[in-house]
């Protein structure tokens, strides 16, 4: 009863904000849109993805506004989001594998994130992003991706600077680039749906778990560099970053993440190269002291995109290297090695066709692989998580499509293809699962408004 | 008595037809300023010399409608280019081309030195 009645408020709600969306095309832009005057198009291709006028907006603080006025307040700076999803795996998730209170498979989730967003400028050269998210299986309020910036422009050799200030709460959630892991794609997933057991330690562990102070330098659209330094979120002047979020990865000292890249612009085309990368230490799982385990995380990425009135095609590529020295959980007998390495690597590509009026239809190809040194501790055979080889092995592809109406909303259907999960094709858990069994088909309506 | 009156006709038609080929007149001219301050000024300024509020940070910096170097060679064909498809930092954007006509019309007349 209860769970109909959440599900007719939800679709209610889901229904009138679309009808509210689609009805004040004209007015209601998000804030970043009504900040600049511009089209949601000017900074997104499809969003999430950035285009190269987007970069520069996030790189200046989130600032630049068609007014010289120091602040935004009429209309302020406020947006919200909602996410609604289907998830259907091939084979059913067996009894007490699903996330509490959903099924073994056919899931719908309503809203699966709402999200309440200051985005724009503060006051003259400081703004942010702050993101509060209400999430479906998490089943409560979170500070999400937040990142808060002071940014000012100056010459450097008769060239643009820019340079600034972040304080964020997830690594790389400051990034401009889509091959980075909190923007990166497949931008969406399901939250019901199995996932690969290992990731590493940037990519997307610590999100609203530490909080971090950096600063960072683009220079005539060429050169950027960052330096930020993460520490816990648990306590301290960062604690505020991880309001809502249960701490259970406990970063120990100042973990620093470096950002290095080179870009070029020609006509139409941008081609970029970069790394980024942090060490970090952190306490064996259920820990809060004594010797902890350091990751150290170098990344290379590449971006490219194409962007016309009617074509736009972007392809986004990374490789994560971690280098993993279990200090800590070696000694308790929670890991297996003294030392591993995990790699991750992940290549799309995107093509989007814009038709008059921001109508957009697209597809993303997509290539994912993780592949380490096998532990049985810590990859151990568990039904559906676990693994029957101690393989963090994973890799197969993700095909999806778009559909825009109008450019705040966003209908996406992806299909998930295993081709190994944790470290195998056929019984990987050791308890008869298959890897194709969790292919994934996932339906979701993504709206912004 | 009515060739008078055909010489003041005349006269008056060229008078307006004169004041029509001066800036800021006509409902397109407007339609390509509003526009113009809409979507443009943010970068190339109000009074189109490249320095709107998002301009310091471009690189490289937003075209100067009011030089000279801006308007030699210059096409109605390159402009409308740019404003479709966009080019290096600056986005593409999605105006009809009645609404890019009237742009350019507003740049011409109102920048072109």
């Amino acid at each position: 009863m209860v769970e109909n009645l959440r599900n007719l408020v939800a679709g209610t709600l889901t229904c009138g904000v679309f009808i509210f969306s689609a009805l004040n095309e004209a007015q209601a832009l998000p804030s970043f849109a009504r900040q600049t005057g511009m089209d949601c198009s000017a900074c997104h291709t499809a969003f999430p993805e950035l285009t190269p006028f987007g970069r520069t907006f996030k790189l200046t603080g989130y600032t630049i506004s068609k007014t010289n006025k120091p602040y935004q307040i009429n209309p302020p700076p406020i947006t919200a989001m909602l996410q609604g999803s289907y998830s259907r795996t091939n084979s059913n998730l067996p009894p007490g594998t699903a996330p509490t209170g959903y099924k073994g498979n056919d899931n719908i989730n309503v809203p699966q994130q709402a999200s309440v967003f200051y985005g724009g400028k503060i006051w003259d050269k400081l703004g942010a992003f702050i993101q509060i998210t209400y999430d479906d299986v998490f089943d409560g309020i979170f500070l999400d991706n937040t990142d808060v910036r002071f940014a000012h422009t100056m010459e450097l050799a008769g060239k643009p600077l820019i340079v600034g200030l972040t304080f964020n709460n997830n690594p790389t959630v400051q990034d401009v680039w889509n091959s980075t892991p909190t923007w990166g794609f497949p931008w969406s997933a399901s939250n019901v749906a199995p996932t690969p057991a290992a990731a590493a330690v940037i990519d997307n562990t610590l999100s609203s778990m530490v909080g971090g102070l950096g600063i960072y330098g683009f220079w005539n659209n060429f050169l950027y560099a960052e330096l930020t330094f993460y520490r816990t979120a648990l306590n301290g002047y960062t604690q505020v970053l991880s309001t809502g979020t249960p701490i259970d990865t406990y970063v120990t000292g100042v973990a620093p993440y470096w950002r290095l890249y080179l870009q070029h612009q020609k006509g139409q085309h941008t081609f970029m190269v970069g790394t980024y990368g942090m060490v970090t230490h952190i306490l064996p799982a259920g820990e809060t002291r004594g010797t902890a385990d350091r990751f150290t995380d170098i990344a290379l990425d590449l971006n490219y995109q194409f962007i016309t009135k009617k074509h736009l095609f972007s392809t986004q590529a990374t490789w994560i290297h971690e280098f993993q020295d279990w200090f800590g959980s070696y000694p308790q007998g929670a890991a297996a090695n003294r030392s591993s390495v995990l790699d991750t690597i992940r290549i799309n590509f995107n093509y989007y066709y814009r038709f008059h009026h921001r109508q957009t239809v697209g597809g993303t190809f997509g290539i994912f692989s993780t592949s380490g040194v096998s532990d049985s501790l810590l990859y151990a055979p568990a039904p559906v998580s676990g693994s029957r080889t101690g393989s963090p092995n994973s890799n197969g592809f993700i095909l999806q499509a778009y559909y825009l109406p109008w450019e705040r909303t966003k209908f996406t259907l992806q299909y998930t293809l295993y081709n190994r999960f944790n470290g195998s094709y056929s019984n990987y858990d050791g308890f008869g699962r298959n890897a194709s069994m969790n292919n994934t088909l996932y339906l979701l309506a993504w709206l912004a408004f | 008595m009515r060739l008078d009156m055909m010489l003041l006709c005349a006269v008056g038609l060229l008078i307006v037809s004169l004041c029509g080929a001066g800036k800021g007149v006509g409902a397109d001219y407007e339609r390509g300023q509003k526009i113009y301050n809409d979507k443009c000024a943010i970068c190339h300024g109000t009074d189109g010399r490249g320095n709107g509020p998002a301009a310091a940070s471009l690189s490289p910096p937003p075209a100067d409608f009011n030089s000279a170097g801006f308007w030699r060679n210059m096409t109605d064909a390159k402009i409308t280019n740019a404003i479709e498809n966009g080019h290096g930092p600056m986005p593409a954007f999605d105006l009809s081309s009645e609404d890019n006509r009237s742009v350019i019309e507003y740049l011409r007349q109102t920048f072109k030195p």
